[in-house]
Formats: C-alpha cells, structure tokens, sequence
C-alpha cells in the first residue's frame, strides 16, 4: 500500500518520537526508500525535529568563560607576538647593507623574559633580493639569504639547539659544549659545537651544500628510516650531498666566494653559466632561460656588488658571446605575477 | 561585506572585532565539532585553541572565502588532527563517510547560534498560538505527547496532528538553513 504525502506528515511526530507501532514505523521505512524526493522530505522534518535541541547543545558552551579563558593565553603570549612582528619587519626592512642592531637588543631582552614558556616554533624568512640577518634565543648569529626560511624555537630545550632550513644561510654558532647545535636541511643534518658556516639547501633542488669556514662539524643524513654519518669537515672544505646517490663528496675551496652573499656581493669564480643562471634566478628572482645548450659550458669569472640585473646580464654580454632578450612579468588572472624571463642566446655574427 | 570588515579588523588586531567573533561562532563551532570529537573539554580546548592561533597569525592570514567557511573549516582539520592523534578513527569512521560526502555543500549552510535562534524564533511566530505551545512543550519541554495531551486536557490525536503540521511548516522554513553537517550530527 502506498501512502499520501499527508498520510505520512500525520505519522512522521510519531515515528521520530517513537511512538509508532512496528508496523507504521516499517511503512515509514518503506516511504523513505521509495524515492530520494521522500528522503529529503522526511530529512527535512529531521532537521526542524532537532533544531531546538541543537540550539539546547548549543547553549551549554559559554563563550563569555572561554573568552576569559583566551585573554589570559594571549596576555601571556604577548611578548612573543612583539617579538615576532619586530622579526618579521626586521626581514622585511634588512637590505644586504643594513644592519639594524637595536633590533637584536630587544630579541635578547624579550627572549630572557620568556624562558619559561611553551616550545613555539617561529619561522624567519627573506624576500627574494634581500638578506635578513638575526641572532637565535642562544646568540648564535644568522644570515639568511634571498627567499630562503628558518624555523627554530623560541627557546631552545636544554639538550639540542636544533633549526630548520630552506635555502641558504650562513650561521655563527655561539659556542656552548653541553647543548650541541644542528642544522636540519631537508634529509642533511649538521652537528655543529661552535664555528661558522653556510648551508645551501633549496627545495626545488636535489642536493644540499656546506661550506665550513671556522671549527668543526659533524654530517649526517636522514635517509628513509636510517641516519648515516659522513664524517667531520675541516675549514675551507665544501661538502655536496647529493641526494639521489645519498652520498657526499668534499673538496677544499675559497669559501669567500660561497658567503660573499652576506655583504650583497655575488662572486662567480670559474663557475659554469649552468651555476651562474641559477643563483642569478634566486638573487634577483627571476627565470632565466638558456636558449642554447653550448653556453652551459661557458666559464665566468666576475664580482658583482649591488648591480643590478641589466648591469649583470650587459656585463655578461661583454665578456661571452651571447645576448639576452627580457620578457616582463605579467599580471595574471588571480593577482599574481609571473616571473621576469630573460632568454639567453648565442650572439648573431 | 561584514566579513571583510571582520577580516581586515582582524589583521590590524583589533580586540574588539575579535570578541564579537568569538561570542558569534564559540557555541557553534563547539556543538560542531562534538560530531567529531564527542567529549566537551577536548572540544572546548580544541576551539580555543583556534582562537588563539586566529589572534596571533591574524595579520598573515588570507582568508579566501568566508570568515565563517575559514572557521568551520579551520576546526574540523584540528579535529581530525586530534582524532589521528588519539588514533579513534574507527568508531567515527561512518561519520567521516557521511561528512566527506556533504562537505561540497557550501559554507554558508553553517551558522552561529544566535543566527540559528533567530531563525528557530522567526520560524515558531509562523505557527499557530495553540501549535507552537503544542510544539515547544514537545521540543523544549521534552514532553512526550501523552504527557501534553494530559497536561492541555486534549486528546493524543490533537496533540500528534498539531505536532505534524508544526513540522510541515518548520522543515519548509529551515530547509535552505540547516545544513548537512546538523543531519550527521543528529545521527550519532
């Protein structure tokens, strides 16, 4: 037998308080499964049945307690929130040749303050075409180049000084035996006591580099489930970890030209345009395409200090025998912006 | 819009817009996530806790669509973080199929507590003096309708019949504001 939609809206009280009789409840059933139309009337009638008892489950949370509850957090993370919107202007504000030392003054200041507090993880991070420099809660002093990141507590825990990195920075460990400092970039870890180095580690690139200017320090990997040990490098060696062979290879170098970056200076020293196009990408965040592959192989040797891209690309002109052609970037649909993209190619005779 | 004022209030940190959207969604977004994580302290703490990150990364945040989608959104992956956490997955798993089928539903079906009382309210003047007395004694009282048929000195049929057509009147007038998340939460 089928049932009137009248029929039905006399017995749905009944069925969802309960009261109906096995057999009006399975004729209900049956109505429900006749049709989704059905489903969504009887849904309907669900949801003005429960509303009040909704607004009822509602009304047992008292917002005005929490609220009270929430002030009191955020009174007690004041001095971080300060100290995290002063980082944030300071990365944003850092050029290359600025430095802004009252700034580390009032880090040092806050961060005594709050010693105590919960472990927050903060990240510090450079525009493309600028250089932020900063001292961690232990002293310990960095620079952080173009478009690169930095995440670290805002007080290390006693036993491990331990950061995070994306993209290239240079540290100054302030030295202190007992609470070993290490540097995370993606699968590399460097273990460090006290000394100074750069770490080159980008995303967007397969292996990871380190530059140890002053002490020593210890490399290891995380490689699936398993750690390995590489050893200890000496000042003035560059270690490469190349991650789809998971293995390191050393060798000595000027490491002037691998921290030049930190006082806005670019150095190529026999370097192949391969490696030149890639760091003038990040430097001045661009994509630049190499039209013809025999360029790669091209070798340079220049010092760059505040140039711009077109002085760069122009100086580059003189010393090969190429050209370039700059495509602008354009604003897209959403807002954003495409990249400047600069063509290289050989030089018409 | 309302909510950009919000947003923007919001980044330059101010207090005051940030209570007002507390007292609005604290409630909701509670009963809300108890469909995920059914116990009040947790719920509380993981709303609050939204909160407090809303105030400190506000003058970061981008909030694409609405204020209301952002929080809604924003508390169920906390509590489905917490639910990984405790690893309780199995228990919920049925509701966890219900809602991932519901969330293409959009934002605006959710609601604050005041908005859905107002619309409770706007909804009860629609029926009848004697319907809605019928209604509320029911709903409110949580009587059974043969405690209402004695207590009016009526007959059970009237009681049932009144209560029928509150419901025809009340699904039509809350059909397009209830959402689907309020079925799965009805259903545990």
């Amino acid at each position: 037998m089928k049932l009137s939609l009248s029929e039905v809206e006399d017995l749905l009280p009944g069925y969802l308080s309960g009261d109906l009789s096995e057999n009006e409840r399975s004729m209900i059933d049956e109505w429900r499964k006749e049709s989704t139309e059905n489903e969504s009337v009887y849904l309907e009638c669900y949801k003005a049945w429960e509303a009040i008892p909704l607004l009822n489950e509602m009304e047992k949370f008292n917002s005005f307690e929490a609220l009270r509850k929430v002030n009191k957090r955020l009174h007690e993370n004041k001095y971080s929130e300060w100290r995290i919107i002063i980082q944030r202007i300071a990365a944003i504000l850092l050029l290359p040749v600025l430095i802004f030392s009252g700034y580390q003054t009032i880090q040092n200041l806050s961060l005594k303050k709050e010693q105590k507090e919960n472990l927050v993880i903060q990240t510090v991070s450079s525009r493309q075409g600028m250089v932020s420099e900063f001292s961690l809660p232990d002293g310990t002093k960095v620079w952080l180049n173009s478009g690169s990141e930095l995440q670290f507590p805002t007080h290390f825990p006693p036993n491990l000084r331990e950061v995070k990195l994306k993209g290239e920075a240079f540290f100054e460990v302030a030295k202190n035996e007992k609470q070993p400092f290490r540097v995370n970039a993606k699968e590399l870890n460097i273990d460090v006591l006290g000394t100074s180095f750069n770490v080159v580690s980008y995303s967007d690139e397969t292996q990871s580099e380190v530059i140890l200017i002053e002490g020593k320090v210890k490399l290891s990997a995380d490689e699936g489930q398993n750690t390995k040990e590489y050893g200890t490098m000496h000042p003035g060696q560059r270690a490469v970890y190349k991650e789809e062979f998971q293995k390191v290879s050393m060798e000595e170098v000027n490491p002037e030209k691998y921290i030049a970056w930190r006082d806005g200076n670019l150095i190529f020293q026999d370097d192949s345009m391969e490696d030149v196009v890639k760091r003038l990408n990040r430097w001045f965040n661009v994509e630049i395409i190499i039209e013809d592959p025999e360029i790669n192989e091209y070798i340079y040797k220049a010092t760059f200090r505040n140039e711009n891209l077109r002085q760069v690309l122009n100086l580059l002109k003189i010393s090969a025998p190429i050209d370039y052609r700059i495509i602008e970037s354009k604003v897209l649909p959403d807002g954003d912006f495409t990249k400047q993209k600069i063509y290289l190619m050989k030089k018409n005779k | 819009m309302k909510d950009l004022l919000l947003i923007e209030a919001l980044g330059r940190r101010d207090k005051v817009a940030f209570d007002y959207i507390f007292n609005y969604y604290y409630s909701s977004l509670c009963a809300f996530s108890m469909q995920y994580v059914n116990d009040r302290e947790t719920v509380e703490d993981l709303v609050q806790e939204l909160f407090v990150t809303l105030w400190v990364e506000a003058p970061k945040l981008q909030i694409q669509s609405s204020l209301k989608a952002y929080l809604f959104a924003s508390v169920k992956n906390r509590c489905f973080d917490y639910r990984k956490h405790k690893k309780v997955t199995e228990k919920y798993q049925t509701y966890f199929l219900f809602s991932s089928e519901s969330s293409n539903n959009s934002a605006d079906n959710y609601f604050s507590e005041s908005e859905l009382r107002q619309t409770i309210q706007k909804s009860l003047e629609k029926l009848s003096p004697r319907c809605r007395e019928i209604f509320e004694l029911s709903r409110i009282e949580s009587l059974s309708n043969k405690d209402i048929s004695e207590k009016l000195e009526i007959s059970k049929r009237t009681v049932e019949l009144q209560i029928s057509n509150a419901l025809k009147i009340l699904r039509k007038e809350l059909a397009d504001f209830l959402p689907f998340w309020f079925i799965t939460f009805l259903i545990r």
